[in-house]
């Protein structure tokens, strides 16, 4: 049995290598996109086999799906300039082959090197995160260190998130979806029998992530892709940056985990050292909040400006 | 042993539809041909996966989220498929 799957994962690797050389070598950007997002699922399975379901989640959802969709929306913003797909150069001169080919060499060797000098067993922070499990303010650890012992650093990536979609915006990035592809019938009948599962689905993540694989990474990424296939199946009206209440959602996270900072400092304890026994229903009450703003931003960063195209037609 | 003997059948019956969705996907002619092919793997193909997988879960709850993930996938890749369809038939209008 172990031999076969030595031979699965032996064959998921080399598929990966694989796919990810495709995808630098493929000729059209497109091309490049598709197989971009293949690499991504595949990613996805190997996280899986490495018994990391919460990255393996993750990268499915974000690094191939939503990622996808952005590059594909980036793709026809090119496209529109000057309906040219633009096409890659290749490398051109073996001298810079070769001393590509010998960094890359070089890498391997030292990456290679680090793997055979760990200790064994490898260095791991589970037995640090194990026996604080149960005073913390969830039972899986993953969202024990992710919101409770390494709050602090979760907070500043909603931060980035907020900042990514301002920095987004102020580039003028061109509106989605493209009004002359929305509104297929077929597409609506879908969207109205997936919508309500989508928000089952993001609502059971979000309560999971308590004590299992899942929070509001992955929960606020199934809220986007609702709302992405909303915007393009035309049956959401565009999606309208300037609205307060859209900018008020897009930071509620932000606001909420800052709130809930600044409460506990005014408590007495740390910043986010969360008093005992208030974990739990702080975390949800965060959980929620980074949920619908992960989301948000995602559809934000996809929708564009829908103003700034009003404005110039 | 029946179980886990009737579930390898019905994976394999349904690798089988996969790899023939992905020869026709190879070697078919045209975008209405390899929609074709395709959407037999992603409909009876992932279907007789899941039907094994069921049976090697072991219990109804496992056997109805994976009835749920068959239907939701059928429902997804049918409207890809006409959308992609579609986009190929406005295209050679052009």
């Amino acid at each position: 049995m172990s031999g076969v799957t030595l031979a699965l994962d032996l064959l998921l690797g080399l598929s990966l290598v694989w796919l990810a050389w495709r995808t630098l070598a493929s000729p059209t950007l497109f091309g490049a996109i598709v197989l971009f997002i293949a690499f991504g699922l595949l990613m996805a399975l190997v996280w899986a086999r490495l018994d990391a379901p919460d990255i393996a989640l993750a990268e499915a959802a974000v690094g191939a799906g939503l990622t996808g969709v952005l590059l594909l929306a980036a793709l026809a913003d090119l496209q529109q300039g000057d309906n040219l797909l633009p096409v890659r150069e290749p490398l051109r001169g073996w001298l810079l082959q070769l001393i590509l080919a010998l960094c890359a060499l070089g890498l391997f060797t030292l990456l290679t090197l680090a793997l055979l000098g760990l200790p064994s067993p490898p260095p791991s922070l589970a037995g640090q995160v194990l026996p604080r499990l149960d005073g913390a303010g969830a039972s899986h650890p993953v969202t024990a260190v992710l919101l409770d012992f390494r709050a602090w650093d979760t907070l500043l990536e909603i931060a980035v998130l907020l900042l990514a979609v301002v920095a987004a915006w102020s580039l003028g990035s061109h509106p989605h979806p493209n009004p002359r592809i929305v509104g297929s019938e077929v597409l609506q009948g879908l969207v109205r029998v997936l919508l309500p599962f989508a928000v089952l689905s993001a609502g059971y993540l979000v309560w999971r992530g308590g004590f299992a694989p899942g929070g509001a990474f992955q929960a606020g990424t199934v809220l986007a892709a609702a709302g992405i296939l909303l915007l393009l199946s035309g049956l959401g009206r565009p999606f309208n940056g300037r609205h307060w209440l859209w900018r008020a959602l897009l930071a509620s996270g932000l606001f909420i985990f800052t709130g809930v900072a600044l409460g506990t400092l005014l408590l007495g304890g740390g910043a986010l050292d969360y008093p005992a026994g208030l974990g739990y229903g702080l975390i949800l009450a965060i959980e929620l909040g980074l949920t619908l703003t992960i989301g948000l931003t995602f559809i934000a960063l996809y929708a564009g400006e829908q103003d700034a195209a009003e404005e110039r037609e | 042993m029946i179980l886990a003997l009737l579930a390898t059948v019905l994976i394999g019956a349904g690798l089988i539809f996969f790899i023939a969705g992905t020869l026709g996907l190879l070697r078919f002619p045209d975008v209405l041909c390899r929609i074709h092919a395709l959407t037999k793997a992603d409909n009876i193909g992932l279907g007789l996966v899941a039907a094994g997988l069921a049976l090697l879960g072991g219990s109804w709850a496992v056997a109805f989220k994976l009835l749920l993930i068959w239907l939701l996938v059928m429902a997804a890749g049918t409207t890809a498929a006409q959308l992609v369809a579609g986009h190929s038939q406005a295209e050679d209008e052009r």
